[in-house]
């Protein structure tokens, strides 16, 4: 901040101030209002930048690192006057812009009107008198708008949230958030601007836009603004009824949203400062203990609530590592006080019913704000097992995806909008996390939404997405760029000249439709399919536990389905609940490759549901919704897969028998219960078949999405989710809408992956270039062009294969077999091996690495693949042979490698080449050498 | 091919003078045997016309050993050899039908064959493959029609275990393909088959499984695509051997058997429903020892079965189903009268079910069986006997070398010379001591064997050729027995030979049997002699044996001498060599603490590299006494700093009366420590042993020390180790000594001190004086 005051030195006899003259305005009315709102946070009894408080008279006077704030002999060269007059965009000028500002919980701050600095001026000019005995604390500034009685010809609707309140007991309360939808889709906060009538009876008290209870009933509450009119229905029970704090129910939250429990407090495996919590509550028995039973009297005193540590360390009223975790008026405060003082109890154990969140619902949902710095307070409602909500906005900590396009406090979840873009802005909760989409758009753009062909809904939800970003898709890719393109993905080679010729020549305006249908029903099809879900699946082989006849039967397995089409889900529930021989039945390798029961459970959520519950074995998943209890009632389903030796030494028998796994917080035995699901009557069942019922299930939440998502994923280089087997509540779905249309289609479908992929290839979504125009250069997430990707390191072999003639040779199969058609993930070559090939080690779709290397580079350039192939092959001998001319060679050569023909400009530069070469051999070595750079091309190594 | 003479080929190592071929089946008659070079000797084989299909062990005896084994495979086909290329269906190799193929799976290799057969023609292939027994060889084999489509394929099969059966009925005029293959492609040139292909039938199983010896029994054949069928046959053999019932129909045999137990136990077969207690087979409760025969016949099928026992017999229950070759893998459950389960077993070393139990009272009992996996099927055959648990003997020969079953499996004696071998026992039900008989054995070869306590689990058996006894070989059954000669317990000297073997996963095919291939082979040009000193070794001692070794004239060269068995508690180097040109050499043993007592009798085995191979021999069976120590020892802790020396004060305690006086050796001590050499007599209680600690020496805690007490009897030293764990701690000198000047000068009048006291000071002490200021 010293900074600021030393640059306005500088500059300082530069300005001149324009400051109308005003009476004395009074402090209290006008001065002070001005001074809690925009100066306090930062220079107030809790901050001091610059040096610099303003909370009290003589502080104000004193001045802070740079001089004296207020000069009363020379008002107008007051800093504080200077500083608040200068122009908007000035870097120096107080309040900061936020984006300026280096603090970053700092919650946004405006230059003051005129009329605000001409207070100011006057009351500096005045003498700057402040009534004895007043100290100033920071206000929010008020953000209500003015002349609300116009009606806003864009306003569409308003809606609040929550929707219907009920109050239980005095303790409770509801805050109101109210959004306003306009007609460019964009959203506004107006919840201050609002107005709010109680109709009825007087059953609750309204301060601000909160509820309290008064007494029991029921009443209406009717909001307005601009016109727009709203109802509530709100009940009260209990309303004289006191409600005791739970250890569970309310002070876990606390510690949980005060931070108390994270790995780098008190959560740590060996606690902070002689204090340990379970890192993010997974253990509330362990917790009480170590709150109330570790050091008594110390951390607890029931004597003297207000002086137990827990309670002063946390205001920070005596030292404390963490800092200040709330204030003393703070809810959270309030909790840990109302528990203490209640006796610090457990909760009953015998209480079987005890009352703990089930949910959370974080609102608004979705927004669109409208350029820099609109904010909007997020409210957060939990719902109990009793069915009774409470608005727990104050207990949740917030956090944001993408603090460039949207800030949050972390602890206030109010939101501010910066920078176009989006943002997932997330509360946690208890053991819950929820978020919410956030799109901020500039204020005055130029955009128009622009009339664009449909070839299906995926293109209609893409559109949707795009225009509220406000993003204008690129234009389609041409026909050979299509072919190209489409051939790769889905069949895994290049087309030939003459499929290039006859589908350029080709007059059907349908025939992009034409030829996906054709390529879809190619074996090369289901090969390309076979090797991704091998990856999944993990076929390879194992030393003494996967045997190579194991692994080729396997494959053979996962082959014959996809090859017959078989529905997804039927091979899913097929796979889990596969028992019998390694041999007699391939499907039981799925648990033959992974022999550990948590191992096994965590693949299934990872490749089926897409969702990595890993953390939630040690402790309760800190950016998801998994707890421990989660994990194991998951992990319950797999502990009764039992194997044993076959007849055959090589081959295993996979059967169930009796087994249990442990809890091992409380050891006990896990009931299985599904991931984010039911608990299922699994007596005298088999508990696979229970899971794969339910996970193969059409109704199943998250088996269709993912499938859905790694199929997208294949044709985008991106899921819609990303990374595909990442699913969480912190990585959400960048278009929702789409995700969750697709998987409906996919199940409508019946689980035919083959349909899918056919949606995805004929929308106009998956045909656009990946040229980008100035609105979505800088769109990554939301498909609005497409990406150039670098072929996968099997098909980039078979590609070279194909353009040079040359035949590869892999273990079990047939000389000039193809690299997608491995069956054992340990089969490999230095090639594949430096293209990032999956080695089927893990599940994990990282696996398969995408992205270039130097060595790669270097392979390609220096190494024996594309050099040897281009001699073997003799494509260049063959074209030299047929008599054909320079220029046709060339040609031809980039219609093998390129799937296009060679430029005027390219082929004046090549035939100048060889026109300049001395004798048929150099001729040839030139012409190897165009190849080569082909071979070795960005455009050739990406599929574009 | 049966009633026909065919020339083998039989290739190896250092055939030098081919004597004779040991066939251990009858039905193959050696015609001729004709030397080709040391690598390659011809045999003519006469194959009588009613010889048995299947498997023929053989050995070749030269004059200097016996050959492994190989085997020899009878069919009922003539063979043809696969002709390359016929990798694809349309360059099918065109053969007869009724043949017997021989062929190769290489790698990636699929081999065709066409055949021509009429409607409703039964076609059956039976593959060797694995049961060739030359190296792991999975096959996997497809009967096609003519337009590429698969009929039937078979990779593994519950009868053949890795090889491979079909057998359908042509379903119209015309050609048909067989294609043969290794199941993952992983063929290589030692991959050889013998593709039965046929008319003849190729059941999956026989009902029922066991039959009474010598008793007319009807079978049903189950499996076969025309519909079972009923083949009658008289089991013979022994009690518990698998009958070799081959399958006849139009005049052909199946290629292979299927196996029917020959056992007298009376038996019931199931009566169907027997899903549940009430249906129970049979009515009327059958009194145990006995058995009972049925077939999971669909999935999720229950057989119940009640039999009646006697309270507190010892009994078993145990499944025969994969053991007959029954896809069944079996849990069996044992119930008490009212139905409540006393045991479930499913597998018990192998996957067929086995429960041992005694009766808690009189009465009757169920057994449920059903399958591991709910499955079922007609094939599904199984018998669950119940019998009393009686003592059972047998042996082996142990193998010798990992991954190699067949290393010195064979007993072949030098003339005048003698050989031994380890023999293991396997006893059930018994812990008896045993004696090892040979029923017979070739003239002028003799045996002896050490003691079988029954504390033992094998011992040594050694066989002594006399000089003139002739060279010459055969097979020869041996029978250990209870040495108590009132106990009829005895059992067989078995012999398996593991073929297709995989490093780590286990064997696919093996050979038994109970006949020893022994064979007196020409001189050996060395004798071995092992002596042994007359005195006992004891707990914790050491000794020296000496082996002496009587070289012929012209024969130096080095010579490996093991210990082919040890008392418990004996260790010893794996083996010595005695050099080119020396005759005699010392082999150190030394014994744990809580090695036996006791006299056993050990051999050294001796082998040496001559001219005509690998030459072994053993010494004569020699006495070895363990004994408990004359005297004990232990030393105490001693401490001191660098170049000062100390006093180690060592206790003796003795047990038995040393003779004279015994030298005693302080060992471990650390770098820059000495201690002299002290003597001991029968009187000594204590010993103090001055250590000498170099400025140098190596600092810490040294707790590797003990002694060696070398008291001598009869003129022989008795080694005894003791006092270990003695430990001496070397610190660096203090500080403050270590800078004052006047160090000398306290040294000085603290030596004097040191010297002068009559008894040296334990460490305790030492520590108490310098308490005391």
């Amino acid at each position: 901040m010293t900074r600021f005051f030393a640059k306005i030195y500088h500059v300082f006899t530069s300005i001149i101030l324009v400051t109308p003259l005003v009476a004395t305005p009074d402090f209290l009315k006008d001065v002070q209002p001005i001074l809690e709102e925009n100066c306090i946070r930062c220079h107030g009894e809790n901050k001091d930048k610059g040096g610099l408080q303003m909370h009290t008279h003589a502080l104000m006077m004193e001045g802070g690192e740079t001089g004296d704030a207020i000069d009363l002999k020379n008002p107008e060269r007051s800093l504080i006057l200077e500083l608040v007059s200068l122009s908007h965009d000035h870097d120096d000028i107080m309040p900061p812009a936020p984006a300026e500002d280096d603090d970053a919980d700092y919650k946004g701050g405006f230059p003051l009107s005129d009329d605000q600095i001409g207070l100011l001026d006057a009351w500096i000019r005045n003498g700057a008198k402040w009534p004895v005995g007043v100290s100033l604390t920071e206000k929010e500034k008020s953000r209500r708008e003015s002349d609300l009685g116009e009606l806003d010809p864009e306003l569409i609707a308003i809606e609040v949230f929550p929707k219907q309140v009920s109050l239980e007991t005095s303790a409770d309360f509801h805050r109101f958030v109210v959004v306003a939808h306009y007609k460019d889709t964009s959203t506004r906060d107006v919840t201050p601007s609002i107005d709010l009538q109680v109709v009825g009876q007087p059953v609750v008290r309204v301060e601000d836009t909160t509820l309290f209870p008064e007494m029991d009933g029921s009443c209406l509450i009717q909001i307005s603004y601009r016109g727009k009119q709203l109802s509530v229905p709100v009940t009260v029970k209990e309303a004289s009824e006191n409600r005791l704090a739970s250890f569970q129910r309310d002070v876990m939250p606390v510690l949980t949203a005060s931070g108390c429990n994270t790995g780098s407090c008190h959560g740590s495996a060996r606690g902070r400062d002689g204090f340990m919590l379970s890192l993010f509550g997974y253990d509330p028995v362990g917790d009480y203990h170590r709150i109330t039973r570790e050091m008594p009297g110390r951390r607890i005193n029931l004597a003297l609530p207000e002086d137990s540590l827990l309670l002063r360390k946390a205001i920070e009223a005596v030292p404390h590592t963490g800092g200040k975790l709330f204030e003393k008026d703070s809810r959270a405060y309030q909790v840990l006080l109302d528990w203490v003082k209640a006796g610090a109890d457990y909760d009953e154990p015998q209480d079987n019913g005890i009352v703990l969140p089930t949910a959370i619902e974080v609102y608004p949902k979705q927004v669109v704000l409208k350029g820099k710095d609109q904010l909007l307070p997020l409210s957060v409602r939990a719902i109990y097992s009793d069915g009774s909500d409470r608005d727990v906005t104050k207990l949740t900590t917030f956090s944001t995806s993408n603090d460039n396009s949207v800030k949050v406090d972390s602890r206030s979840g109010l939101m501010s909008s910066s920078e176009r873009g989006e943002a997932f802005v997330m509360g946690r909760f208890h053991t819950f996390s929820e978020g919410m989409h956030t799109i901020v758009v500039p204020k005055d753009n130029l955009y128009q939404r622009p009339k664009l062909e449909e070839a299906n809904y995926i293109d209609e939800l893409v559109h949707e997405k795009l225009h509220r970003l406000r993003v204008t898709p690129s234009e389609l890719c041409d026909d050979s760029v299509f072919i190209r393109r489409v051939h790769l993905d889905l069949i895994g080679r290049l087309p030939t000249p003459g499929e290039l010729d006859s589908f350029l020549k080709d007059s059907n305006p349908l025939k992009r439709n034409v030829l996906v249908d054709r390529l879809i029903d190619t074996n090369e099809f289901t090969e390309i399919w076979v090797m991704k879900w091998a990856e999944l699946l993990q076929i390879r082989t194992f030393p003494n536990q996967v045997s190579y006849k194991a692994a080729l039967l396997y494959h053979n397995w996962l082959r014959a389905h996809i090859a017959s089409n078989t529905p997804f889900n039927e091979i899913v529930r097929e796979l889990l609940k596969s028992k019998g021989g390694t041999f007699s039945k391939p499907a039981t390798n799925f648990f033959q490759v992974e022999l550990e029961t948590k191992q096994l459970t965590e693949n299934v959520a990872q490749v089926f549901m897409g969702t990595r519950i890993q953390c939630a074995q040690c402790h309760n998943h800190p950016f998801d919704r998994w707890t421990m209890d989660d994990y194991y009632s998951f992990a319950a389903f797999f502990a009764q897969v039992k194997r044993k030796k076959s007849g055959d030494p090589r081959e295993q028998i996979i059967y169930d028998a009796s087994g249990q796994i442990k809890h091992p917080v409380t050891n006990e035995n896990a009931k299985p219960r599904f991931l984010g699901g039911a608990e299922p009557d699994s007596k005298d069942k088999s508990r696979r078949e229970l899971v794969a019922d339910w996970l193969s299930s059409p109704d199943n939440p998250w088996f269709a999405p993912n499938v859905a998502n790694i199929v997208w994923a294949h044709f985008f280089g991106l899921g819609i989710v990303e990374p595909v087997d990442d699913v969480r509540v912190s990585n959400p779905p960048s278009n929702p809408d789409l995700l969750s249309e697709l998987a409906k289609q996919f199940v409508g479908y019946d689980f035919d992956f083959k349909k899918l992929v056919r949606d995805i290839c004929i929308s106009k979504t998956y045909q656009r270039s990946t040229r980008t125009n100035l609105s979505n250069a800088s769109d990554t997430r939301n498909f609005s062009h497409a990406q150039s990707r670098r072929l996968r390191a099997e098909v980039m072999l078979d590609v070279i294969s194909q353009a040079t003639n040359t035949e590869n040779k892999f273990k079990g199969l047939p000389k000039g077999a193809k690299a997608v058609q491995i069956a054992d993930g340990n089969t490999s070559t230095y090639f594949l091996k430096t293209f990032g090939r999956a080695t089927r080690e893990t599940v994990c779709s990282c696996e398969v690495r995408m992205d270039p290397s130097l060595s790669q580079a270097l392979h390609l350039l220096n190494g024996d693949t594309v050099n040897k192939r281009i001699k073997q092959g003799g494509v260049i001998l063959d074209l030299i042979k047929s008599k054909k001319s320079p220029g046709e060679i060339i040609n031809a050569l980039y219609l093998r490698c390129l799937t296009r023909p060679v430029s005027a400009s390219e082929k004046e530069k090549l035939i100048a080449y060889i026109e300049a070469a001395d004798g048929e051999k150099i001729k040839e070595e030139i012409y190897e050498d165009i190849f080569w750079a082909l071979l070795n091309s960005k455009e050739f190594i990406f599929n574009h | 091919m049966r009633g026909n003479d065919v020339e083998v080929d039989l290739r190896g190592n250092r055939m030098f003078e081919p004597r004779e071929l040991i066939c251990y089946k009858k039905g193959v008659v050696v015609k001729s045997l004709t030397k080709v070079s040391d690598k390659h000797v011809k045999a003519v084989l006469s194959i009588a016309a009613d010889a048995p299909l299947g498997e023929y062990p053989l050995r070749l005896l030269c004059d200097g050993g016996l050959t492994y084994m190989s085997t020899f495979w009878v069919g009922q086909f003539p063979c043809v050899d696969e002709l390359e290329p016929n990798n694809s269906i349309k360059n099918s190799q065109v053969v007869d039908f009724n043949v017997t193929i021989h062929g190769v799976s290489e790698k990636e290799d699929a081999d065709y064959y066409q055949i021509t057969v009429k409607q409703g023609q039964r076609i059956s292939v039976e593959l060797e493959a694995i049961r060739l027994g030359r190296i792991l060889f999975d096959p996997y084999v497809a009967i096609l029609n003519a337009r590429n489509d698969v009929l039937v394929a078979a990779d593994d099969t519950a009868l053949l275990r890795q090889d491979a059966y079909l057998s359908l009925i042509a379903p119209e005029d015309g050609e048909y393909v067989i294609m043969v293959r290794e199941s993952s492609y992983e063929g290589n040139n030692k991959c050889r088959y013998r593709l039965h292909l046929g008319g003849f039938s190729r059941p999956g199983a026989v009902y029922p499984p066991s039959a009474k010896p010598g008793v007319d029994t009807d079978f049903r054949m189950i499996g076969d695509p025309a519909g079972d069928y009923l083949v009658r046959a008289t089991p013979t053999g022994d009690e518990g051997n698998h009958y070799d019932l081959f399958a006849r129909r139009d005049g052909l045999s199946a290629p292979s058997p299927n196996l029917v137990l020959v056992s007298a136990l009376p038996f019931v077969s199931e009566d169907e429903p027997n899903d549940e207690s009430k249906k129970a087979t049979p009515t009327e409760a059958l009194a145990a020892p006995c058995a009972f025969h049925g077939i999971i016949d669909k999935k999720e099928d229950v057989d119940w079965f009640h039999f009646y026992a006697n309270k507190g017999e010892n009994l078993r229950v145990r499944v025969r189903a994969r053991s007959l070759r029954s896809p069944l893998d079996s849990v069996l459950i044992l119930r008490d009268a009212e139905g409540k389960q006393l045991e479930r077993n499913d597998d018990q070393g192998g996957l067929d079910s086995i429960i041992d139990f005694k009766p808690p009272t009189d009465g009757s009992y169920f057994v449920n069986i059903r399958d591991q996996l709910g499955n079922g099927g007609p094939d599904y055959v199984y018998r669950v006997e119940i019998d009393r648990r009686e003592p059972s003997l047998s042996a082996n020969i142990p193998i010798g070398k990992r991954y190699d079953s067949q290393y010195r499996k064979m007993i072949c004696i030098p003339r005048g010379n003698r050989y031994a071998t380890v023999v293991n026992i396997l006893r059930q039900n018994t812990s008896c001591e045993c004696k090892l008989q040979a029923d017979s054995l070739p003239a002028g070869v003799s045996m002896k064997h050490s003691s079988a306590p029954k504390s033992a689990n094998n011992f040594l058996a050694v066989f002594e050729a006399r000089e003139d006894a002739p060279v010459t070989g055969g097979l020869h059954r041996f029978t250990i027995s209870d040495a108590d000669t009132n106990s009829k317990v005895s059992g067989k000297l078995m012999e398996v030979i593991d073929f297709a073997q995989q490093n780590n996963v286990g064997v696919f095919h093996n050979v038994k049997g109970d006949r020893i291939a022994v064979a007196v082979i020409d001189e050996a040009p060395f004798h071995v002699n092992l002596e042994i000193p007359p005195v006992s070794i004891v707990q914790n001692g050491t000794a020296r044996l000496k082996v002496r070794l009587n070289r012929n004239k012209g024969f130096d060269e080095a010579v490996k001498v093991t210990l082919p068995w040890k008392p418990p508690g004996v260790g010893a180097p794996s083996e010595i060599i005695i050099a080119k040109g020396e005759s005699e050499a010392f082999y150190d043993i030394n014994t744990s603490g809580d090695a036996a007592t006791g006299t056993y009798q050990l051999c050294v085995v001796a082998q040496a590299e001559t001219d005509k191979g690998q030459v072994v021999v053993s010494s004569s069976l020699q006495n070895l006494t363990v004994e408990e120590p004359m005297l004990s020892m232990s030393l105490e802790m001693a401490s001191t700093i660098l170049g000062e020396d100390t006093v180690m004060i060592g206790k003796v305690e003795h047990h038995k009366e040393i003779q004279g006086q015994a030298k005693v050796v302080v060992h471990g001590l650390p770098h820059g420590v000495t201690t002299p050499t002290l003597r001991l007599d029968a009187t000594t209680k204590q010993l103090n042993f001055k250590l000498k600690v170099a400025d140098d020496a190596a600092k810490g805690k040294h707790n590797a020390l003990f002694c060696q007490v070398l008291p001598i009897k009869n003129g022989y030293v008795i080694a005894h180790n003791t006092g270990h764990g003695g430990t001496l701690m070397v610190n660096s000198p203090s500080p403050s000594s270590k800078k004052s000047g006047d160090k000398m000068d306290n040294k000085a009048e603290q030596q004097p001190v040191a010297s002068k006291p009559s008894k040296p000071l334990s460490r305790l002490e030492q520590l108490r004086q310098r308490k005391r200021p």
